[in-house]
């Protein structure tokens, strides 16, 4: 009984939550009142009960502390303490909230207006350009297109292998399979389609097998991208065509110079240490990193989010990248991520049992591409868990914020196909790959993809406007970056070779360099995606147009498509932090 | 380096003659070379005393006489176990030199419980019958690329086995021609599968001890995931992690071979298993290739005019504990794996080899003027490449160019 009123009459919620509440006398009564409602809803989180107990075993320890309340605040207010979880949790989930919100309130003043007026288009961009509805209309319709053609694609490939979108299994199946799949490594074969395996390499490196199984790939999505230019020039003549640039100017999203993109990313300058480029060339690299470590340690102590996100900017050691990447992407309010994790993904093995889906084949098939890879290969296994997973997620598709999804598949039972509302791209579980160099166990690697997925990856690979960057206004960015500091190379290849460079790219940004670069620098990489939130993903554009700039020799000599190729082949040796230092910064 | 050296290969691979031609050399013949890259076979025959083969001054080759002592499975054993010994013994005696050593290389006891057979087979039953449940993998003593190799579990299987190879082991004639280890039976698994890794070492001298650790080492997996059931112990393409055994599994892919880089292990296990227990598994892997070396140091002939490239097979547990399985002498030079691949590989051997080269090559080679001949004394660090000298603590360098060494490796 000791530990009761600390709860419903000061109010946990009332002190730590939100301090302002404490405000004015005279509301103290609806704020009573509100903070009971608060804690009735905690109540169902683990988080909640295990603060409880932990208050609870203070105070016995210390029997003559009357003060429950202060002791309370004390553990509340701790460093790393619930507050800091409850401050995380309150900042990912509003910001994830602004972000729907604002797109959905653009898409309502777009429908609501006059089609020529141009009103909603100042508060899309309000630095840069306008989006007139009629721009809209036709990214849109690009949009419409390819999922109707995903849609067709999925339907031809269930007839032709007369399998259903998604198909319950009886009892006895799923006693079969939870054999198969869970206790033994012998999968049976029979169930799956045959393995087409001939290009080396990962999807991310442009490698097309004719006779692959897929719903769209990256060439789709490009082709979308650059149909929203021919929609547009059809209606009006006034827009210069691919003369000029590849990607639709209305893909612009703010400047996009090497000085703009140098201010956004600042701390990213030589003029301070990094992970990436002072543990390989300071002079004592050990000492660089051993600091570096003690910081990132104390980062990780305080659970600051805020702190973290900094921290990322200049880059994680290896043995800190996985609880410090948990720690900015984990939006879940849980005191104990691991049982969290486990709760969850047992929930999602049942429904793989229960459920055969047609998604489920083609995500095998994706996860297997793995194989031609000599970094990734080991993961086959974790990699194709994981994505089963992603798969059956409904968290997914709630994450997602709500303007972005495609227009669902609905099955027969009236719910959304696939369950995690999203039509896997070729390739798609590229993303998930150097997860596996961070968590041993699918399981944990798959907590962390779904968050940097629903942010990040997803932006990654839709045709569409959005106030975060997406893969078209990255490609346009990317565009304008290589036309300011190489454009020779942008003249040569497009009009001596007819080789867009957007083609190489478009495919690097979407598949965030997984395959292209070696695997620590692909970390190193996204280290700083992350530290910079969503603007972060501008970076991609920037390394793209950096590895341009780094080839430009071999690009300026070369006389045709295998010259170019021949120029981008082997990126495995690319130290990616230093090229992208000097391309901003040597100046 | 001079341009006159004259090579000769009996392994005619694209990885070696590439790295001759870069530098100018021209082929020479059997009786007039300078650098002869031999298999250990030809080598054998040129070096044995019927042959009455002398080598000149200016002729440098890449194995060392008797370097069976550590290259044969049987030997090695042997020459480990009399070493920990003497070691213990100069411990007792408050040797300096030994107590030096421990500290440096604290991790000594790295090879598994191994008998030679036939003629530890009385010992091994004895442990056999203490731990009934254990399991064992049988090698033969002068094989290699797994052939020969099982795993057991029963007492029973090897009397079955020498009476199906109508093996007549009786103590009188008996030449030791299996050992049999202890099986690693909790290897780290990282996907599910069982991995090796292989590390390359080169000496350029016994007495005083000169060696050097290749950076850049490979793990190779197994294509089949790992159970530790006894009814997968015959599957070898779960077990051994010999790429000559796995290329014939159907699990096997072309592309990838099944190898992964040292660099990515170690990413791996930083992030998996943290910091300090990756940087013990790399001080302890530096034990291992010391104390290996140590155990033979006096023991092979030290001929100034050779050099080894070794290849260690070291298995590493679910403790992230590393097991010395066995030293190889001439680690495969052949690309395993596909087309594009292949062409990677191959520059992967050949940046050891170019490396190997500009070690053991002296600056004038083969001019003598007035130079001792034979292997380069140590050179400066910058010509190392990816090697990184191994301090050998309780030789007779002096104290203070040792340290300065370490320094350096940092
Ligand atoms: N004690 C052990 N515990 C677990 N696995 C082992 C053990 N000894 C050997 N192996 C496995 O068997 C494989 C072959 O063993 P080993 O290298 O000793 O034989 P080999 O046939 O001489 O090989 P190589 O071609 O390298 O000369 C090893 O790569 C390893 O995977
Ligand atoms: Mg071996």
């Amino acid at each position: 009984m000791l530990h009761r009123p600390v709860y419903t009459s000061c109010g946990i919620t009332k002190e730590g939550l939100s301090p302002d509440f404490c405000g004015a006398h005279e509301e103290n009564q609806d704020i009573a009142a509100l903070a009971r409602e608060y804690e009735k809803a905690l109540r169902t989180n683990p988080a909640y009960w295990a603060f409880k107990k932990l208050v609870r075993n203070e105070t016995l320890k210390s029997p003559n502390a009357t003060d429950v309340v202060t002791l309370a605040r004390q553990i509340f207010n701790q460093t790393g303490g619930a507050r800091q979880l409850i401050e995380n949790h309150v900042a990912l989930v509003s910001a994830r909230k602004k972000r729907r919100g604002q797109a959905a309130r653009e898409i309502q003043q777009c429908k609501a207006s006059d089609p020529n007026a141009l009103n909603c288009a100042e508060r899309r961009y309000p630095r840069y350009r306008s989006v007139g509805p009629k721009e809209q209309l036709a990214v849109e319709s690009a949009r419409k297109t390819l999922e109707s053609l995903i849609t067709k694609r999925l339907n031809r490939i269930s007839a032709d292998m007369a399998v259903p979108l998604s198909r319950r299994r009886t009892p006895h199946e799923e006693t079969i399979f939870l054999d198969r799949s869970f206790s033994s490594n012998q999968e049976d074969s029979s169930n799956n389609p045959p393995l087409v395996l001939q290009g080396i390499g990962l999807p991310s490196k442009g490698v097309r097998d004719p006779e692959r199984l897929y719903l769209y790939d990256d060439q789709d999505v490009l082709e979308a991208m650059m149909n929203v230019q021919m929609n547009i020039s059809h209606e009006q003549s006034s827009e210069l065509g691919t003369f000029w640039s590849s990607i639709p100017a209305l893909f612009t999203r703010g400047p996009s110079t090497i000085q703009e993109m140098a201010r956004k990313f600042s701390l990213l300058s030589p003029r301070y240490q990094h992970v990436g480029v002072d543990d390989w060339v300071d002079d004592n690299p050990e000492t660089f990193l051993a600091a570096r470590i003690e910081t990132g340690e104390k980062v990780l102590a305080s659970k600051s989010l805020q702190q973290a996100r900094d921290y990322a900017k200049n880059g994680m050691p290896p043995c800190l990248r996985a609880q410090l990447w948990d720690l900015m992407l984990q939006s879940e309010l849980t005191d104990d991520l691991a049982a969290y994790t486990r709760r969850h993904c047992q929930s999602l093995k049942v429904d793989i049992a229960r459920y055969d889906l047609l998604i489920d084949r083609l995500i095998r098939i994706d996860a297997r591409q793995c194989r031609n890879d000599d970094c990734y290969f080991v993961f086959e296994d974790i990699i194709a868990e994981v994505m089963s997973y992603w798969v059956r997620d409904e968290w997914v598709a709630q994450h997602v914020a709500a303007e972005q999804k495609q227009s669902h598949v609905m099955t027969c039972t009236g719910k959304i196909y696939p369950p995690n509302g999203v039509m896997p791209f070729w390739g798609i579980s590229c993303y998930a790959l150097p997860l596996c160099f961070l968590h041993g166990e699918a399981e944990n690697a798959y907590m962390i993809f779904r968050e940097l997925y629903t942010r990040f990856f997803f932006n990654l690979h839709t045709v569409r406007l959005s106030s975060t960057p997406t893969l078209p206004t990255l490609c346009k960015t990317f565009e304008y970056l290589l036309k300011e500091h190489d454009p020779y190379i942008f003249f040569h290849l497009t009009h001596h070779l007819g080789i867009l460079p957007i083609t190489y790219a478009c495919r690097w940004i979407m598949f965030a360099f997984v395959g292209i670069l070696d695997i620590e620098q692909v970390l190193q990489l996204w280290d700083r995606m992350l530290g910079y939130e969503e603007e972060g993903m501008e970076l991609l554009s920037v390394a793209a147009a950096a590895i341009f700039g780094f080839r430009s020799d071999m690009l300026c000599r070369a006389r045709n498509l295998r010259d170019v190729e021949h120029a981008f082949s082997d990126l495995g040796a690319v130290k990616i932090i230093p090229l992208l230092q000097s391309y901003l910064f040597s100046r | 380096m001079s341009r006159n050296v004259r090579w000769i290969t009996d392994i005619d691979k694209s990885c070696l003659i590439t790295n001759f031609d870069k530098r100018g050399w021209h082929r020479g013949t059997e009786d007039d070379w300078n650098f002869f890259w031999a298999n250990v076979y030809n080598f054998r025959t040129i070096m044995s005393p019927e042959s009455g083969y002398r080598l000149a001054e200016n002729q440098i080759i890449n194995h060392f006489p008797n370097h069976q002592e550590l290259t044969k499975k049987d030997l090695m054993v042997k020459n480990i176990k009399r070493y920990r010994k003497e070691l213990e013994r100069d411990k007792a005696n408050n040797s300096d030199k030994a107590l030096a050593l421990e500290t440096k290389y604290p991790y000594l006891d790295f090879l598994p419980v191994t008998y030679t057979l036939p003629g530890d087979y009385n010992l091994f039953a004895e442990e056999f019958r203490k731990n009934p449940s254990s399991v064992w993998i049988m090698k033969p003593t002068d094989k290699a690329r797994g052939i020969g190799i099982f795993i057991i579990n029963r007492l029973q299987q090897i009397k079955k086995w020498s009476r199906d190879n109508k093996m007549q082991w009786s103590y009188a004639n008996c030449k030791d021609t299996y050992v049999v280890s202890r099986y690693i039976d909790n290897p780290l698994l990282i996907g599910g599968k069982k991995f090796d890794l292989r590390m390359y070492v080169l000496v350029t001298s016994w007495r005083p001890l000169v060696a050097y650790k290749y950076t850049q080492g490979f793990t190779r997996f197994c294509a089949v995931k790992y159970t530790s059931d006894v009814e997968d112990l015959d599957n070898n393409f779960m077990h051994l992690t010999n790429v000559s055994i796995q290329k014939y599994g159907e699990d096997y892919n072309e592309i990838n071979g099944g190898k992964w880089s040292l660099k990515n292990l170690l990413l791996y296990l930083q992030a998996t298993r943290g910091r300090a227990i990756t940087s013990k598994l790399n001080d302890e892997i530096d034990s291992i290739i010391m104390h290996s070396l140590r155990a033979v140091q006096n023991l092979i002939t030290n001929d100034k005019h050779c050099f080894e490239c070794y290849g260690y097979d070291i298995i590493i547990d679910a403790d992230l504990r590393p097991w010395l399985i066995e030293v190889n002498a001439s680690p495969s030079l052949s690309a395993t794996t596909a087309s594009d691949k292949l062409m990677k590989v191959c520059r992967e051997i050949q940046c050891l080899i170019d490396d190997i080269l500009n070690i053991v090559v002296p600056e004038d080679f083969p001019d003598l003027k007035g130079q001792r001949g034979g292997v380069a004394l140590m050179k400066d660090k910058k010509s190392w490449g990816e090697f990184v000298l191994l301090p050998d603590v309780s030789s007779d360098r002096p104290k203070s160019a040792l340290k300065s060494n370490k320094a350096k490796m940092r």
